[in-house]
């Protein structure tokens, strides 16, 4: 069976990830879900996806927002990075630079969201967001995969793509009309809509 | 009421064609007191594409504001006939550059320029040629500058192009298939090329019948050499156009739609980038940012919403740009 850690992400609630957990076991993955958890700034937060990196290495990580941040920081030994929305810079929309200026507040965070995507975030976390950003992309060791959604606020493309070429080689795909999918994604929708868990799953396990 | 509708309206354009070389360009010119604009349209458009209605004018929206108005027909397009040899990029950057020399001739000003899609590629195309081209300021509206990491859409372009045989693709005829059926029966592209809930059917349809112009397969054809290979659109001279902008300093705003399928907000973004000028700016066309819709290709220009959300913004940098 493949190993897959799911990082998930502060701010997104662990229900949106339930549609790609099922979907990666069904494809026959071994799935470790690390919740980085809502106590902590960036560099505890960090260090806990460490640790659950070290311990299954070496993996596959599938993260997104800012739990493919984290998990992109923490290093380790990763065979492969499946990144759905990643956030590798802040998004820099009115409603983007809204929610990092204060990524505690609920209506904030629903900017760039959903109002369906709640999840908790820790006020040491918020509070670094609001002061600057804490990571820089740098090149890994291991194969990445990033989707992108047109309608991700929290990591749209025109931040994504060009940060994204930091990490190295990429295969880079925008979710959504542009490859006949049946509509435009938002953030969590790469999480939970049918489709893009489908194509995600599908690189998670090397098909 | 109606003298004062009738004092307000700007007055119909004049239309002169001027030769390049052994091809033509057509100026539509809406006389203003300020400071000239040329306007110039993308792949498959043509003049008309600024000025689809009075309720969606973005001529109408400048000589409100003032300026001189001077809307190009690329050669082959609208009312400038098809050139002896399809054209390619650095065709249209030629006829960019006509435009832009003719208008500050004519004017005693170096005219602003604003470009959709094609329009703002062929722009680049004319600065890499003649960097001391008479231009004040540029907004360049859904325009890429590179086509790396291309979608299934895109990537499609180098399958069907040995399909597009003969001196012209017939995009009108097309246009017109589409202006006939539903709107989501024809592979999508109309969702792919604009937001629909942002652009009314009428709007639509007006746009597929009367406003499209066939496309040189030449052009396509360097679309697809760039997917192809390393994604760098480039010139006949082999000059990698992305590259060749750090050295334009000419003041610049850019605009994207959200949802724009054709170019996807990153490749305006890296026009953005590339280009060396320090006075830039950037927008998203988008619900995040305050606009009433996240926009497509289109309705950038032609949309429902443009002229609240678009057209003071492109007015505005121009006010200040050309003061």
């Amino acid at each position: 069976m493949i190993p897959v850690l799911v990082v998930t992400a502060p701010g997104v609630g662990f229900d949106v990830y339930r549609p790609l957990l099922e979907g990666l076991r069904a494809a026959g993955a071994r799935v470790e879900v690390v919740e980085p958890g809502c106590v902590g700034g960036f560099d505890s937060l960090t260090a806990r996806v460490r640790a659950e990196i070290d311990r299954g290495a070496p993996t596959v990580v599938v993260a997104d927002g800012l739990g493919a941040t984290l998990a992109l920081a923490a290093g380790g030994r990763v065979e492969r990075y499946v990144l759905l929305g990643p956030v590798l810079a802040p998004p820099d929309t009115d409603a983007g630079r809204a929610a990092f200026a204060d990524f505690t507040s609920p209506a904030a965070r629903a900017a760039v969201l959903g109002e369906d995507g709640g999840g908790c975030v820790s006020t040491a976390l918020a509070a670094e967001l609001a002061a600057g950003w804490p990571f820089t992309p740098a090149p890994v060791d291991a194969s990445v995969w990033v989707a992108m959604g047109m309608l991700d606020e929290l990591a749209p493309v025109e931040v994504v793509t060009p940060a994204s070429r930091a990490l190295g080689p990429r295969r880079l795909v925008r979710l959504g009309v542009a490859r006949f999918d049946p509509r435009d994604y938002t953030h969590v929708d790469l999480i939970r809509d049918p489709v893009a868990v489908e194509v995600a799953v599908e690189v998670a396990v090397g098909r | 009421m109606m003298w004062v509708v009738a004092a307000w309206a700007a007055p119909e354009p004049t239309l002169e064609r001027v030769a390049v070389g052994e091809a033509e360009i057509a100026l539509h010119h809406t006389p203003g007191d300020g400071p000239p604009v040329v306007l110039v349209h993308g792949v498959s458009c043509n003049a008309a594409f600024f000025d689809l209605s009075p309720d969606r004018s973005l001529v109408d929206a400048l000589w409100d504001a003032g300026f001189d108005v001077w809307a190009v027909d690329l050669r082959g397009h609208g009312d400038a006939a098809w050139p002896p040899v399809a054209a390619t990029l650095d065709d249209y950057g030629s006829d960019v550059a006509a435009a832009l020399r003719l208008v500050a001739g004519r004017t005693g000003r170096d005219p602003a320029y604003v470009g959709h899609s094609m329009g703002g590629i062929v722009l680049a195309y004319a600065l890499v040629a003649a960097p001391d081209l008479p231009l004040r300021a540029a907004v360049i509206i859904g325009s890429p500058i590179e086509l790396r990491d291309p979608d299934p859409t895109l990537r499609s372009l180098p399958v069907v192009l040995p399909l597009a045989r003969g001196e012209r693709v017939p995009t009108p005829a097309g246009a017109e298939l589409l202006s006939v059926t539903r709107r989501d029966t024809v592979l999508r592209i109309d969702e792919l090329v604009h937001n629909r809930d942002n652009l009314a059917r009428e709007a639509e349809l007006e746009l597929f019948r009367r406003q499209m112009s066939p496309v040189s397969p030449r052009v396509l054809a360097t679309f697809a050499q760039a997917i192809r290979g390393d994604g760098e659109l480039r010139t006949a001279d082999g000059v990698a156009v992305r590259g060749a902008l750090a050295a334009v300093h000419t003041p610049m705003s850019f605009f994207a739609g959200r949802v724009d399928h054709i170019v996807s907000p990153d490749r305006v973004r890296a026009y953005h980038d590339a280009v060396g000028s320090t006075d830039k700016t950037w927008w998203v066309a988008a619900r995040a940012n305050g606009a009433h819709a996240d926009y497509g290709h289109l309705d950038l220009v032609i949309g429902d919403h443009a002229p609240v959300d678009v057209f003071p913004r492109i007015v505005a940098f121009l006010a200040a740009e050309t003061r």
